[in-house]
């Protein structure tokens, strides 16, 4: 969005749109010529808070390689404490909430997909889910404990997994039940799997070039141990037609939230207009991914010709739904910001003013905690080429 | 014993990959490489850069591949005198850019600003992009393409000015 910096100061303070008032957003990490911060775990599940502490996750190379971070806000804090982790170059580590101010980490690094627990005491020890490989996700279910997905290569393809992780009392991690997300081999790549549980279920989700393009796949279970065969959350049409060219159009990177009961929603980039760049495309469960909703378009009109990138979602137990990405529509790139409206279908777009505004912000992560506010992470990119890693609390308007 | 095996697991080896859907991969005959040996051997050889970003599926890749790719004069020019790279739109494998970011092939996209593939990048050995070309295009278009970067005219003029200029 181009506006001049004194007119964005007097929007950002009296518009706190109708959905969100924005705190001032704050630095996470200590901005650095040649240093690039970035966001991208699998789901962009960078950003959880549990009973009030916020944990976010990304990678930058101040080191002079890639290292993943964690920083926690403890409730009454001022600030966040950092805290490194990873063997040697690390790569999209994620993070998700586990009661009680604690939180389960996921990353790649040179030992293959690894995982631990976090607290405000640190991060407890690793231990490694797949000798290579990455895309992690992590989901806690109150019914099914900590659950992982992966994808590690296997032969000439990348094939999805998942796992649970039993949690031990002195903060330990041990694998239980780690089983491919399909138990026919793959005969294609199986990529960016995301898992979420909802009240009863468990659900997946990731990218899957089996039909010749990439088409979004779930897989979801009512019992924590039996999974459904894996079929098509994305209705990208594949062409089978023989002679004609190509074999459809794409569709990337899946996130899943839950969104209260068994609601859960599942939000990816969509290339079906194919003449504007990917869209941001949602569909929506009311029994925890065991059955999908139509595919519906997330975004409104006027980002239909430009292409969006960095689709997140967040929810509550209240119901809320909030979708995420990054887009140009105003000549430079901006977050912006849509949500299920009471009585159905996706509000017109907002961007939040502190993501919002001269030089780019994007790659946007996010969560929602029970009271329905919203924690927002971004990376701001000055003229200069050096990034920013940024966070910002929307508090719902009264 | 295994050698009795060996050219049976090849005969077998290439039948997977000869009949696999390799769908709008990067045309066959040319050495396509990926980005990081790209541009460090570009620099050390003093080549410009093309980079062919497609997407896995993508119709309008396959149809340039089959139709104007197959060219031998385009097999030539763009073998001998560029380096060659090929980004899977898609993709999730690391890059570094010129600037020593390190970021994946789908997130190139949104640096490029790609809104369809394919889309062509000419760079020079430095990694300074000169020309962006969305779409099918026929092989006088690459042509044309081609002398617009090695014929130096990216420095005082735009593409679609030289293209109107009468090439």
């Amino acid at each position: 969005m181009r506006q001049s910096p004194v007119l964005a100061l007097i929007f950002w303070a009296a518009a706190a749109h109708a959905q969100w008032e924005w705190g001032a957003p704050v630095d996470l990490a200590v901005p650095r010529a040649g240093v690039f911060h970035h966001v991208e775990a699998s789901g962009r599940r960078n950003v959880a808070v549990s009973a009030g502490t916020v944990a976010v996750t990304w990678e930058d190379n101040r080191t002079g390689s890639p290292h993943c971070y964690l920083a926690l806000k403890a409730p009454d804090a001022n600030g966040f404490r950092e805290y490194g982790f990873g063997q040697g170059e690390c790569y999209e580590p994620g993070v998700a909430a586990i009661p009680g101010g604690r939180f389960a980490l996921i990353w790649e690094d040179t030992h293959g997909v690894g995982a631990a627990l976090a607290d405000a005491g640190g991060i407890g020890p690793a231990i490694a889910l797949a000798p290579r490989g990455g895309e992690g996700s992590l989901a806690w279910s109150g019914k099914y404990g900590l659950h992982a997905a992966w994808s590690s290569p296997e032969g000439r393809w990348r094939r999805v997994w998942r796992a649970g992780l039993e949690i031990h009392p002195d903060g330990a991690l041990t694998v239980t039940d780690k089983r491919p997300a399909d138990a026919v081999p793959p005969v294609d790549d199986q990529l960016y799997p995301v898992v979420a549980a909802t009240a009863t279920t468990l659900a997946m989700a990731w990218e899957d070039r089996r039909n010749g393009h990439t088409v979004i796949y779930g897989s979801a279970s009512g019992d924590g141990r039996t999974w459904t065969p894996p079929a098509r959350i994305s209705t990208n049409r594949t062409v089978r037609v023989q002679g004609v060219l190509g074999r459809g159009l794409g569709a990337m990177r899946p996130t899943l939230v839950p969104y209260g009961g068994n609601r859960l929603a599942a939000v990816w980039l969509d290339k079906r207009d194919f003449l504007s760049g990917y869209d941001v495309f949602a569909a929506l469960s009311e029994n925890g991914g065991l059955a999908w909703g139509a595919n519906v378009k997330a975004q409104d009109s006027f980002g239909d010709n430009i292409a969006q990138w960095h689709a997140t979602a967040a929810g509550d137990s209240r119901g809320d739904l909030a979708i995420a990405w990054d887009d140009n529509r105003d000549g430079t790139p901006d977050v912006w910001l849509t949500w299920l409206k009471p009585g159905g279908g996706f509000a017109d777009n907002v961007a939040p003013p502190p993501a919002a505004g001269p030089g780019s912000q994007t790659d946007p992560a996010m969560t929602m905690d029970d009271a329905g506010r919203l924690y927002l992470v971004w990376v701001e990119r000055g003229a200069d080429g050096a990034t920013r890693l940024r966070f910002a609390v929307g508090r719902p308007s009264p | 014993m295994r050698l009795i095996l060996l050219p049976r697991a090849l005969a077998l080896l290439a039948m997977v990959l000869a009949f696999s859907p390799a769908w709008a991969d990067p045309p066959k005959g040319y050495p396509f490489t990926d980005f990081d040996t790209a541009l460090r051997h570009a620099r050390a050889d003093h080549k410009p850069i093309f980079l062919y970003f497609g997407r896995y599926g993508c119709a309008w890749c396959d149809h340039t591949n089959r139709v104007t790719f197959v060219n031998p004069d385009i097999r030539r020019i763009y073998s001998d005198n560029y380096e060659l790279v090929y980004v899977d739109a898609e993709g999730g494998k690391r890059l570094t850019l010129p600037s020593g970011e390190r970021i994946t092939e789908a997130d190139l996209g949104s640096r490029l600003g790609a809104f369809a593939t394919p889309l062509f990048v000419y760079m020079t050995p430095e990694g300074r992009i000169v020309a962006k070309v969305p779409g099918f295009k026929t092989v006088q278009d690459f042509k044309d393409f081609d002398r617009y970067v090695r014929g130096g005219y990216y420095k005082t003029q735009t593409l679609a000015q030289f293209l109107e200029g009468g090439k």
